[in-house]
């Protein structure tokens, strides 16, 4: 037995090259679809954000001596059918849906990976209910749910957010709970476990950490599908209400205008799918860089 | 002197589909003061998991269906909580598993992991948990601690998250060390490191060890005791010493024979007929029978029970007397 003692500077294995991971930076400016979606949802942010610096008129400010213009020096990309400025209107609008689409998904985002940490790792009666919950709740055309709950609870932006926080947590749920019960069988929980760290701390510091990628993630592209169901509503009549802008009405609107002033529903238009690219090249990007090893 | 680590009557039970059966059935056993005891056997025979019950860490479909833990006097609450025992009483004990990576978290730094414990379960402050965290990094045998500290368990060699992960178990300052395989997935250079580390915590920090291994190999490298299991059972128990020179339990001695022997190449490794069997259709009588050389009609019928058979040796088999004829007249079995 003595013989298998060496000292500790004995058992020093060769390795002096430590192959260390690129740091989160450096790995994002090597990913180019992280980068150009990056670059395109900061453009679109930015610019939302800069409407009242560069919008140059107010989104509402009617000119009905100048009505329908085409892009021009006094105004960019020409007015709507109530003189209204439209690169003013495009900018406020992208304001009131990026904020609406972050907000909505803020809650479902955070109630749905607890529910699916929760439920994931203790298992059970109350995952069993739950997960019928989530069930039930998928198995509905999504539209349909949506634009059903809106009607219930009143048109609008807080309809919109009572809609999307009743049933877009079960993506978030159900995505989460996966990750978690693969995650509670690998050895470095049962260890953590073993180790006596508590409960609340192996799911909280060692288990989320490693499943809310995946959250995060699908929230980037959830934006976009939250926009979109605005901008499909308020087509509908049933998003945001007028006199606010927001591009589902602008094409809304600009639709009855289609065979003269394509521009007034395609310019709004063009806004939803450059957001929809820059958030989803951003989700993808983001998978990429964060993927554990 | 107490034992640190007694187990008496362990069983465990596996859910499959829809049938129970007992993955570990009856396992004793009683660890001395800075002791080392090795189990053997084969893949599937329920050596893992008598650890993991030991430690409260079953898998999902596995029950505690009976036994106990006592640790240095103490009795481990194994009752209904399911996963991890009671606050406190497990610090005596820590695990070490086959797969550093798959037991290493991969989103945070060593170091982390390594302070976790002393700042959270010890009741350390920050930075003493940083400063034992570096220490048990420089004890464990990792070159420049401090700066491994920050490293993540992606960017360290296998044999170093091994060492690592020795060093987690090691931070909530364990009396016992249950290590699962720690060296199957290391290859053999690393492997001797990570025994000699061991054997070195095991003097430095008088440690008591439970080692799990397929390997004979390494047994008589670690244990001065042995026990060999079969399905879910021990079958012999002995001083690793006289275990291996003068096996009682005809499995114990299929299995050293199917060992390959450097001191001696001429001989071919001998594999033990038949397979292990399906742990739902055990019968009575000894799980190895329908494999033995020596079976007779009554091994059909008796349960075996780990009997005395020479000092501090016991084997589980009704001819255990034959065996040792068929040794002392040389015949190789």
């Amino acid at each position: 037995m003595s013989a298998a003692i060496t000292s500790p500077a004995r058992l020093i294995e060769p390795e002096h090259a430590v192959a260390r991971r690129p740091s989160f930076r450096s790995r994002a400016l090597h990913s180019p679809t992280f980068l150009a979606g990056a670059i395109l949802t900061t453009t679109i942010v930015a610019l939302a954000l800069l409407a009242p610096v560069i919008g140059r008129y107010s989104p509402v400010a009617q000119d009905l001596m100048h009505t329908l213009s085409g892009p021009s020096g006094a105004h960019w990309l020409g007015t709507d059918e109530l003189g209204r400025d439209i690169w003013s209107r495009l900018l406020y609008a992208g304001r009131t849906d990026l904020q609406v689409g972050v907000l909505a998904v803020l809650f479902p985002f955070s109630f749905g990976v607890f529910i699916g940490t929760v439920c994931g790792y203790f298992g059970g009666r109350v995952d069993s209910i739950v997960m019928r919950i989530v069930d039930v709740v998928l198995a509905f055309p999504f539209y349909v749910l949506i634009i059903a709950l809106v009607f219930v609870v009143g048109v609008g932006t807080h309809g919109i957010y009572i809609a999307f926080g009743l049933t877009d947590w079960v993506v978030y749920a159900r995505t989460t709970r996966s990750g978690t019960m693969v995650a509670r069988s690998l050895d470095w929980v049962a260890a953590a476990e073993g180790g006596g760290l508590s409960r609340t701390r192996v799911l909280w510091r060692h288990i989320l950490p490693n499943t809310i990628t995946q959250a995060i993630v699908y929230a980037m592209s959830d934006i976009v599908l939250v926009i979109l169901a605005v901008v499909t509503l308020g087509y509908l009549g049933l998003g945001i209400q007028p006199p606010a802008p927001d591009w589902g009405s602008m094409i809304s609107d600009g639709q009855n205008f289609i065979q003269t002033n394509q521009w007034l529903a395609a310019i709004p238009g063009l806004a939803v799918v450059l957001t929809g690219i820059g958030l989803s090249l951003l989700g993808d990007g983001l998978a990429d860089i964060l993927r554990p090893e | 002197m107490t034992p640190i680590l007694e187990v008496e009557g362990l069983v465990v039970e596996m859910r499959r589909h829809r049938t129970v059966f007992r993955a570990v059935d009856g396992v004793s056993f009683a660890l001395e003061r800075g002791g080392a005891l090795a189990i053997v056997g084969e893949s599937g025979c329920g050596k893992s998991l008598t650890l993991r019950a030991i430690m409260g860490l079953l898998p999902n479909g596995g029950r505690l269906a009976a036994g106990r833990v006592i640790i240095d006097g103490v009795t481990l609450d194994t009752g209904a909580r399911g996963r991890g025992h009671g606050h406190g009483q497990h610090r005596r004990m820590s695990i070490v598993f086959q797969d550093p990576l798959s037991a290493l978290n991969p989103v945070a730094t060593v170091g982390n992991q390594i302070a976790e414990a002393p700042r959270h379960v010890l009741g350390l402050g920050r930075s003493a948990s940083r400063a034992r965290a570096v220490e048990l990094l420089r004890l464990v045998g990792i070159p420049d601690p401090e700066r491994r500290y920050h490293a993540y368990p992606h960017e360290l060699s296998g044999g170093t998250r091994q060492r690592v992960m020795i060093a987690i178990a090691l931070s909530s300052d364990p009396s016992v060390l249950l290590c699962d395989e720690p060296t199957t997935a290391l290859d053999v250079t690393i492997q001797t490191q990570i025994l000699a580390l061991l054997a070195h915590l095991r003097v430095e920090r008088s440690l008591s060890l439970v080692f799990v291994t397929h390997d004979l190999g390494v047994v008589s490298q670690v244990a001065e005791r042995l026990a060999v299991m079969y399905t879910g059972r021990l079958v012999e128990t002995g001083p690793t010493a006289s275990l291996l020179a003068a096996p009682r339990h005809p499995y114990t001695s299929g299995l050293l024979a199917a060992a390959l022997d450097v001191d001696t190449p001429e001989r071919e490794p001998l594999a033990i007929p038949g397979s292990l069997p399906d742990p739902l259709r055990l019968t009575n009588g000894c799980a190895f029978q329908p494999r033995c050389q020596f079976a007779t009609p009554e091994c059909t019928t008796t349960d075996v029970r780990l009997e005395l058979v020479g000092p501090d040796h016991q084997a589980a088999c009704l001819h255990s007397d034959v065996l040792s004829a068929a040794q002392a007249v040389g015949h190789h079995v």
